[in-house]
């Protein structure tokens, strides 16, 4: 009898310890997903400006860090951890040498597992100019750096 | 006693199995909703009455794929607007496709258009592949830290390249244009060195990278015809100036002053 209970105990133990832990894996993920807004000033025309968003339209983040958060329409999205994307949207990225807002734009939905598409124009050329992370520069070596210290901080 | 053990350790593997799909069962129901409103491709017609409650919806297309959005909607909260601005929108605003709706309503719908999505399931497929080839490409690159940075961007841009003018564009063009790439991407990072070393001011970097880029792009022309470069840049070959001057020119200054007009 002593051991029977003591086999159910456990059992339920590890049934718990399953469920908690099977909740816990995907607690923090969040909805993450990336914006595209036409520029209205002539000289920009060509160009799409984008920013992406963590959870909620008054979460969003793009660079500059001056320029517009809002409006447009969505490019792409998907669940992925919100820490992980709030920490990349503060990786150093030289605007205009490392990239620019397309490049930013990516990295914060990096996680997502997609990026910004041609439906975004002007980013063939930005991605000729500066690639999909923008990698090219000074900072290639301090982007590395910031994702894993996003990856294991989150 | 053993069999009471080998009975209790199945009890015990096939409870666990059935909690564990449960909840995996649990979490992605949303991830599905989410993932099949984000990839819609019909366009509708909204119609509200002026007590801002949503009446019906008109589908445009056949196709009924869509879902209810209660559940997106607590995730995300576009811009609100209610019965009297509702009004003042015009039917040209809402065939164009380039707007968001969110109805207060105790239900709290949410309904979001396209614009470039229209009526064409392959360019949803095809776009979603193509961010995905870029992903799985970026991390492999990431993964390799030693990997020259010139050499990631020229392997990036080759899906570009395949998305936007086919798999099957001719070698010798990609080749030409590779190296055109390279060369030019390879004496910017110079540039980019000499300006982290304060060499160079930052309005000589942008001077010689905006004449770079210009040289460079207009090399890429004499390659492509002019509906394969519009395929892949998505501008014409006499805007290429405009292209150099603003990209590279983009300083945060200015960015930040052409942000009212966004």
């Amino acid at each position: 009898m002593k051991t029977r209970i003591k086999n159910i105990t456990l059992l339920l133990i590890i049934i718990i310890a399953n469920t908690l832990f099977a909740v816990q894996v995907n607690a923090e993920d969040g909805y993450i997903w990336a914006m595209k807004n036409p520029i209205a000033y002539e000289p920009l025309a060509w160009l799409d400006h984008t920013y992406a968003c963590v959870d909620s339209y008054y979460n969003c983040y793009t660079s500059p860090r001056s320029a517009s958060v809002s409006g447009g329409t969505i490019v792409v999205g998907g669940m992925a951890n919100e820490g992980r994307a709030t920490c990349r949207a503060y990786c150093t990225l030289q605007y205009g040498v490392d990239g620019v807002c397309h490049q930013h734009t990516n990295r914060v939905i990096l996680d997502t597992g997609k990026t910004l598409n041609t439906n975004v124009r002007g980013y063939a050329t930005s991605r000729w100019n500066f690639g999909t992370y923008g990698n090219l520069g000074i900072n290639k070596v301090i982007w590395n750096q910031c994702v894993s210290s996003c990856n294991s901080s989150n | 006693m053993n069999t009471a053990k080998r009975k209790a350790g199945i009890i015990f593997i096939i409870f666990s199995v059935v909690v564990l799909s449960f909840v995996y069962v649990l979490q992605n129901t949303n991830k599905n909703e989410i993932k099949d409103n984000m990839n819609l491709s019909e366009t509708h017609l909204i119609e509200t009455t002026a007590t801002n409650e949503l009446v019906s919806i008109k589908k445009n297309n056949i196709n009924d794929n869509y879902s209810e959005y209660s559940s997106i909607s607590k995730k995300i909260e576009p811009i609100i607007i209610n019965a009297t601005e509702k009004e003042s929108i015009s039917d040209s605003e809402i065939s164009n496709n380039e707007f968001n709706y969110r109805y207060s309503d105790d239900n709290v719908f949410y309904y979001e258009l396209f614009s470039g999505l229209l009526n064409d399931s392959n360019i949803d497929s095809r776009n979603d592949l193509f961010s995905r080839k870029d992903y799985e490409l970026a991390i492999k690159q990431m993964e390799n830290i030693n990997s020259n940075p010139i050499d990631d961007i020229v392997e990036q841009f080759e899906n570009v390249i395949d998305y936007s003018l086919g798999i099957d564009f001719p070698n010798n063009k990609r080749l030409k244009m590779r190296n055109i790439q390279r060369e030019m991407l390879s004496t910017r990072q110079e540039l980019t060195s000499l300006l982290s070393e304060d060499t160079i001011s930052k309005e000589l970097y942008l001077t010689r990278v905006t004449a770079l880029v210009n040289n460079s792009m207009q090399k890429i022309a004499e390659i492509l015809s002019d509906e394969e470069f519009i395929a892949l840049y998505q501008i014409k070959k006499e805007e290429i100036n405009n292209v150099s001057s603003t990209l590279v020119n983009l300083s945060e200054e200015n960015y930040s002053k052409n942000s009212d007009n966004y």
